[in-house]
């Protein structure tokens, strides 16, 4: 209890208790209490509405792209082939490279001179020069996305892989019998049985993607422009580069009152369908 | 029966047994200590460039003062800032340490650092350096270190390339640098032969850009003067922006790019024209480090107009002794030796990294070094024309110069006009001012 005390809640009081405060490490002696002063600044800055933007953009995207892969991967992975233990290991694979070294691997993707995915659209004859796809705003978020979206599909594939397994076969065998189209098989039974290791899959992916940061750090820098500067890019600049840390720690409470509302959300969704006593 | 399978392991046992092992580890460590004679034992730290020669400076200090000893310690440089301050704010922080030219301002009002003034020798070790230097220690009147390094932004092409494209002379002013990158582009030797460092970190590229053609950004008390009271910021993002989007001669990875980038594309040949630090010429004409070795030449920084004045930015990084140590005499003997000349020399002989100290302008070593990979006139008029970024006193300067950058980007990657970048930038400095 005491551990408990000391590392966690010590440290998350005094956090909130310098967002309450002007607080930068330029001048540690001054430290007014500012009351709500700084989530107002927040608030009503357009630095913060655009790096909000950002971020839930970046959150939607992602979430649905692991969910969609994750699901049609699982699906896959069901189905009784040769080789369905390897294939298993090696969807894996991703989900065992480190955050950092994955934003490394994308970055050298798609670098403007050396890049292989320039490499592999000149040798199938789309473009005819490479081209600096961090550079445009659209496409950096995207790839962004995609680099994220790489590095978390391999766990929603697992969690769901071992749902489906959990699904009993009388059921599918049933409507074998019945003769049942596998579209309607997909809808009526293994859907349904989905629907709580999908909520979970989301809860924990919109978690992650609201609160990522070394993609954006190692990819982009939060540029070209403001086009990439997500939530915690604009924490880790305010607080360890401006070291205004009565703001960073502001900021940083926001991404956490939108992460728990946004659970919240999910969790009202999952009583909703009596899934959770 | 041994120690552990008696049954007599008792409490006493047990403390005795720790204790002898604690003596038993304790004293070779002590009995070292005593063999080397340390009476005084400082900390000194600092961001990881080329750490050895540090060391080597320290132990060479020990060996001569055995009554001290020196611990260096390198930090990664990107943590650097950060690192120490947390260590400031923990009452942990190291007797010595690099001051970067940009915190000093900050460091100094947190009372962080102390000001070498109260030691009785100060003035006959700042005596010697160049003025620009000499300021660049100086903050509200008082002096707050010694040089470790100081240099200058350079502008830097490639001989080769414009030999090729049958160029005879380097670009004075932008609009030539922009026909010689057309004529480049025609010969169809580089397809974007200009690069321009734009990263959020590579805000001293930019303010070269601006003193090369006399302009100024703020006022004395941090008012900007751009866009309209001073226009030159304006009509060189407008260049940029026209060179990146109408002529088509600006390498698009600018926006992505800072010192080390910029440096990288030069050694790789795939720019003809960039700036950079003028220490990097040397790696840039490494053979083993470059592929256009012996081909990267200085010219003064390009301007809007052929009268100049082509100056650039200039900075000092400095050695400071912190408020908080124990050993304030020993830590400014340490101090002096490792800021010396000689140490300067030798520093610029290993890595080509600029110095302090006027008298080694006319060391012969020294241009003996220099013409291997540049030229040491021209490192001389450049130097001569180098001053530091006028905001670097504002408590808001990093905050804002980030945001500057963004908006340059914005303005060179079409979503907003270069006045428009410009206007947004100056009401930040405003708000950042005000409300610091």
């Amino acid at each position: 209890m005491l551990v408990l005390l000391g590392l966690v809640a010590y440290p998350v009081g005094l956090s909130l208790w310098i967002s309450l405060h002007k607080m930068s490490f330029r001048k540690p002696k001054d430290f007014p209490f500012v009351g709500l002063d700084n989530y107002t600044t927040a608030l009503t800055s357009p630095e913060f509405a655009s790096a909000l933007s950002v971020t839930l953009k970046f959150s939607l995207a992602s979430v649905v792209l692991i969910v969609a892969i994750g699901l049609a991967l699982a699906l896959l992975l069901n189905v009784p082939v040769r080789g369905r233990g390897v294939l298993r290991a090696l969807v894996l694979v991703p989900w065992a490279i480190p955050p950092i070294v994955n934003a490394t691997l994308w970055q050298l993707i798609f670098d403007s001179h050396v890049g292989a995915f320039n490499g592999l659209l000149m040798q199938l004859g789309l473009i005819d020069a490479y081209r600096s796809w961090l550079i445009d705003p659209n496409m950096a978020l995207v790839i962004v996305v995609l680099a994220h979206a790489w590095n978390h599909v391999p766990l929603a594939t697992i969690i769901l892989l071992a749902a489906l397994q959990a699904i009993p076969r009388e059921l599918y065998e049933a409507a074998l019998v019945d003769r049942t189209s596998r579209f309607r098989v997909l809808r009526e039974i293994t859907m349904p049985w989905l629907l709580r290791p999908i909520m979970i899959v989301m809860i924990l992916q919109t978690m992650g993607a609201l609160r990522a940061f070394d993609l954006f750090y190692v990819l982009t820098g939060g540029g070209p422009g403001t086009s990439t500067t997500a939530l915690a890019w604009l924490t880790y600049q305010t607080s360890f580069v401006y070291l205004d840390v009565g703001m960073g720690s502001t900021y940083s409470y926001i991404i956490m009152i939108i992460t728990f509302a946004v659970a919240l959300f999910y969790i009202r969704g999952l009583y909703k369908r009596g899934d959770v006593e | 029966m041994t120690f552990f399978n008696s049954k007599a392991l008792n409490r006493r046992k047990f403390l005795a047994g720790a204790a002898a092992i604690g003596v038993g580890t304790t004293l070779p460590l002590l009995q070292s200590r005593a063999a080397f004679g340390a009476d005084v034992a400082l900390e000194f730290e600092g961001w990881n460039y080329d750490p050895e020669f540090q060391t080597q400076i320290v132990t060479e200090y020990t060996a001569q003062n055995p009554a001290v000893s020196v611990n260096f310690i390198a930090e990664p440089a990107a943590q650097y800032v950060p690192k120490m301050i947390a260590r400031f704010i923990g009452q942990n922080a190291p007797d010595l340490l690099y001051v970067r030219d940009q915190t000093l301002a900050g460091w100094a009002d947190a009372e962080y650092i102390r000001p070498i003034n109260d030691f009785p020798d100060w003035e006959e070790h700042v005596a010697g350096l160049i003025p620009f230097h000499r300021a660049g220690l100086e903050y509200e009147g008082k002096v707050w270190g010694l040089p470790y390094y100081g240099d200058h932004i350079a502008y830097i092409y490639n001989s080769d390339i414009l030999e090729k494209a049958g160029i005879a002379a380097p670009p004075v002013t932008w609009a030539e640098l922009a026909d010689q990158s057309l004529a480049i582009k025609k010969a169809g030797l580089i397809e974007r032969p200009f690069a321009f460092p734009l990263k959020s970190n590579a805000g001293l590229h930019w303010w070269s850009a601006v003193y090369a053609s006399g302009g100024s950004l703020f006022d004395a008390e941090g008012n900007p003067k751009f866009p309209d009271e001073d226009t030159v910021a304006l009509q060189l993002l407008e260049f940029l922006v026209h060179a990146a989007q109408e002529l088509d001669i600006l390498d698009q990875t600018s926006v992505q790019m800072g010192t080390a980038e910029g440096r990288l594309a030069l050694a790789a040949g795939q720019v003809a024209f960039a700036s950079s630090a003028r220490y990097d010429l040397k790696v840039i004409n490494d053979p083993a480090t470059s592929k256009v070795s012996g081909f990267a030449k200085q010219v003064l920084f390009p301007s809007l107009t052929a009268d100049g004045p082509h100056g650039t930015v200039g900075w000092t990084q400095m050695f400071s002794i912190s408020s908080n140590t124990a050993h304030p005499d020993e830590a400014w003997d340490v101090l002096k030796y490792i800021s010396s000349q000689d140490v300067a020399k030798r520093y610029y002989l290993k890595n080509g990294v600029g110095y302090a100290y006027e008298a080694l302008d006319n060391d012969a070593d020294i241009a003996a070094e220099t013409s291997k990979w540049s030229d040491q006139g021209m490192f001389a008029k450049q130097g001569a024309l180098a001053k530091p970024r006028e905001y670097i006193a504002f408590p808001w300067a990093a905050e804002w110069e980030d945001f500057h950058m963004q908006q340059m980007q914005e303005a060179i990657v079409g979503r907003k006009t270069a006045r428009d970048a410009m206007l947004a930038s100056a009401d930040k400095a405003i708000q950042l001012k005000k409300s610091s």
